[in-house]
């Protein structure tokens, strides 16, 4: 296979399960793992409102310093969170920030940018530094809908499941591969890989619908709210 | 007067996208209390025959199907009563645990369809307490089922279902790709489940456990139809039905200078040598 497809395959699987799945930072002891989930959601809150409604550049930059210094006292790897921080800041930005830049200035850009960086800098603080299900406990808690709670967790649960099949399937190929696999053929590989995957949720997706139907799962109920 | 009769199955049919046929013209019933093995070999229907049992599939064309006396249509579950209680009375253990345990630890799934039901919290932590116990989970109950090998996935799938206590198991190949420890445990389980009177209908290839967890034994053809339906001794006697069907093969191999040929599997313990 590729050199390039083989390194950017082995690069995302590692990735994703480093930042959706690990659970290393939470178990470890630092000041925000010492903070109770429910305490960590309000302050994420206050942090999330107070970013959203400055307008200062100044204010932000406090704020997101804020947030680097409780990565390094929780123990968190200052690259590590640069890399789970800015990773996501184009996918949110670029649409919005490309035409703000030419159309509103470079201060009304670096304005939007910073405050993605600096919303996006407290979620994830508070997402690995607290374990997944007391995570979705305390926003149970705080009367976040049962209904969005189950989606979120059962979209991380079979995120996670679909990633590790997709591990496998590279595993068998790269186990049955001694001959030449160009670039070409290895694009095509993930293509047709991320078909199969795309069809195997949508029927894992109607599995789990039938099953949660099985163990009493009603949802015109839940929809009616009763 | 109480309906001993739980299944009344007539004539049902079934095609997955209305072509490729899973199931034709199964009738059969089904007794309250009854332990019943469906048996036959991939692909022959038994796992869509449990999905129209558990009424998350419906039968299609003329075949209907009864639940104590009571027709079951796709329309019987608008009515938000029988919905309810069809799903409290019919439990099913799936064949991939996976799609099952969707809840972000090994007590919420326990605790998943008890809640379901509205049950009070003291008759819920009771059943959570006992099914666990039942099922060897006390050490996993604050885990991510995700992190569960295939065994503790598939045992606290069982506990799950057993803690709604319905009047129906239906178990979808419980035991395969398990080691010998965790199906005994299976075993155990579904026998403890038994012994409350409830009727136990399981889906299997694994021949070997139908003796203990069955009296009656329906083999599906791999024409989808029923091929035989009786006593579990009769049916894992007949040794050249099985080989017909699929269920065992013939296996030849030495004694000494003696070639001699048997069905591969050992479903009773006094196998003939042929």
């Amino acid at each position: 296979m590729g050199m390039f497809i083989e390194r950017s395959i082995a690069g995302a699987l590692n990735f994703f399960k480093e930042a959706m799945f690990s659970e290393e930072i939470a178990r470890t002891r630092g000041i925000l793992q010492s903070v109770g989930p429910k305490a960590k959601l309000a302050a994420l809150a206050f942090f999330l409102l107070g970013a959203c409604f400055t307008r200062s550049i100044l204010i932000l930059a406090i704020l997101y310093a804020f947030s680097a210094a409780l990565a390094a006292l929780s123990g968190v790897k200052y690259l590590y969170f640069l890399k789970r921080v800015w990773f996501f800041i184009p996918l949110f930005t670029a649409v919005i920030a490309i035409p703000a830049l030419f159309l509103e200035g470079p201060q009304t850009a670096l304005l939007f940018i910073l405050r993605v960086a600096t919303c996006v800098s407290f979620v994830v603080l508070v997402t690995i530094t607290t374990p997944h299900n007391k995570l979705l406990k305390a926003l149970r808690s705080i009367g976040v809908p049962a209904i969005f709670v189950t989606v979120l967790d059962m979209t991380y649960r079979y995120t996670f499941l679909l990633i590790k099949v997709f591990e496998e399937m590279h595993l068998a190929l790269k186990s049955r591969l001694v001959g030449k696999f160009s670039g070409r053929e290895g694009r095509k590989w993930v293509a047709s890989r991320m078909a199969f995957l795309f069809k195997r949720s949508l029927r894992m997706s109607e599995d789990v619908y039938l099953a949660l139907l099985a163990r009493g799962y009603d949802i015109e109920e839940r929809l009616d709210g009763k | 007067m109480e309906n001993k009769i739980v299944y009344e199955l007539d004539k049902i049919s079934y095609s997955y996208l209305g072509r490729i046929e899973a199931l034709r013209s199964v009738s059969l019933k089904i007794g309250k209390g009854e332990r019943v093995a469906l048996l036959g070999a991939n692909g022959s229907g038994k796992s869509t025959l449990l999905m129209v049992l558990a009424a998350l599939l419906y039968p299609q064309g003329g075949g209907g199907m009864k639940f104590f006396g009571r027709e079951v249509r796709e329309e019987s579950f608008s009515d938000r009563s029988f919905r309810k209680d069809f799903r409290s009375k019919v439990g099913i253990v799936f064949q991939n645990s996976d799609v099952q345990l969707f809840n972000s630890s090994v007590e919420d799934e326990l605790v998943f369809g008890p809640n379901q039901l509205g049950l009070s919290q003291d008759v819920i932590k009771g059943r959570v307490e006992r099914y666990s116990t039942l099922m060897g989970l006390e050490g996993l109950m604050g885990r991510h089922p995700q992190n569960l090998s295939v065994g503790e996935k598939k045992r606290v799938a069982i506990a799950s279902v057993l803690a709604m206590e319905p009047e129906v198991m239906l178990l979808d190949e419980p035991t395969a790709g398990l080691d010998p420890r965790t199906i005994r445990h299976l075993i155990e389980g579904i026998g403890c489940f038994c012994e409350r009177g409830c009727t136990v209908i399981t889906a299997t290839q694994d021949i070997h456990m139908v003796g203990e967890i069955a009296q009656r034994v329906i083999v599906m053809g791999e024409d989808r139809a029923v091929a035989r339906d009786g006593a579990a001794g009769d049916v894992l006697r007949d040794l050249e039905f099985l080989e017909k069907h699929n269920l065992v093969h013939a296996h030849a191999h030495k004694h000494k200078d003696t070639v001699h040929t048997h069905p591969h599997e050992h479903p009773t313990h006094d196998h003939p040598h042929l």
